[in-house]
């Protein structure tokens, strides 16, 4: 994951070095659902109990992201997590488009096992 | 009883040897601003330094210090650190905060030494500390202008000089976001 680029209308913006940071941050949360985040069960129990087991995106692993603030003065809304639901469907776009086969569990695998 | 040097000040404690720094610091010295998070060095969120170098202090005892202690009660006595600490306002990094003791403790270390800083230095500094709130390319951005503040203080009237983010952000007409440009990393490791 190299680039991503986002735009987001919220109206307007009271602090938009603020709601840029909303939305870069999203943007990592976002990726870590896609590729990463995954709880596993074996024989009744979870098997991840710490961050040597669960995964999280780190500091190299966070894409140069684009922030486009668009102002169209529309009622304001909120910008808390905004961009979180956004990130795994379009990764899930950009992968399917590079390998020809498409993914419909999260997270996504570099070599998916049950492509659909 | 063992004789520790923190935040340049001399202090006897009274503790197992095999007890880990983190808790020497919070419970001992009761300087709470280093965090427990993981417990088990897989987090960053509990990183000093010892003489100079970052620390997981979760996972180091009593007995292996071996030189002075500083937590981000005293980085700001450090002129890089204080750097670090005024980037980090500007470009206004901190969400929940909980990481953020770590990661300043981190990228202080970092900006110590007289190493090149590429953006495959900083993540491979910063890689240690995570954080939940997904700050990394504000953290990223502000490492960079706490070196570009050290490199301006050492050649004179450029320090306190404003960026050009929080001007270009400040315009709220403005369609872009006005942020600077953000390096490419390497690729997410499991994809």
């Amino acid at each position: 994951m190299h680039r991503i680029t986002t735009a987001i209308d919220a109206g307007s913006f009271v602090n938009p070095l603020g709601a840029a940071a909303m939305v870069e941050s999203g943007v990592i949360h976002g990726l870590g659902q896609a590729l990463l985040w995954e709880i596993t069960l074996r024989a009744g129990q979870v098997e991840q109990g710490n961050f040597d087991s669960y995964r999280l995106p780190r500091m190299d692993e966070a894409p140069a992201i684009d922030v486009e603030l668009i102002t169209s003065g529309a009622e304001r809304t909120g910008m808390g997590e905004a961009a979180v639901p956004t990130v795994a469907p379009a990764v899930a776009n950009a992968l399917a488009a590079l390998t020809g086969r498409r993914q419909r569990r999260l997270p996504l695998k570099a070599a998916p096992a049950e492509a659909v | 009883m063992k004789r520790l040097t923190v935040n340049g000040k001399g202090v006897d404690i009274d503790a197992d040897a095999s007890t880990p720094l983190l808790w020497v610091l919070r419970d001992h010295l009761g300087l709470t601003g280093t965090k427990y998070s993981c417990g088990i060095g897989a987090c960053g969120a509990c990183t000093v330094h010892i003489a100079g170098k970052p620390v997981q202090s979760c996972v180091t005892e009593l007995k292996a210090i071996d030189g002075p202690v500083t937590t981000i009660e005293g980085v700001s006595t450090d002129r890089v650190g204080k750097a670090v600490q005024e980037a980090w306002v500007k470009l206004d990094v901190v969400q929940c905060g909980y990481c953020q003791s770590g990661q300043i403790m981190a990228a202080t270390a970092l900006l110590s030494s007289p190493a090149a800083l590429s953006d495959a230095e900083i993540d491979a500094a910063m890689r240690a500390a995570l954080c939940r709130c997904g700050t990394y390319p504000r953290i990223r951005a502000a490492i960079k202008e706490a070196a570009r503040a050290l490199r301006s203080a050492q050649s004179g009237p450029l320090f306190n000089a404003p960026i050009d983010v929080g001007a270009a952000a400040a315009s709220a007409d403005s369609r872009r976001s006005g942020l600077p440009e953000l390096p490419v990393c390497s690729p997410m490791q499991q994809v």
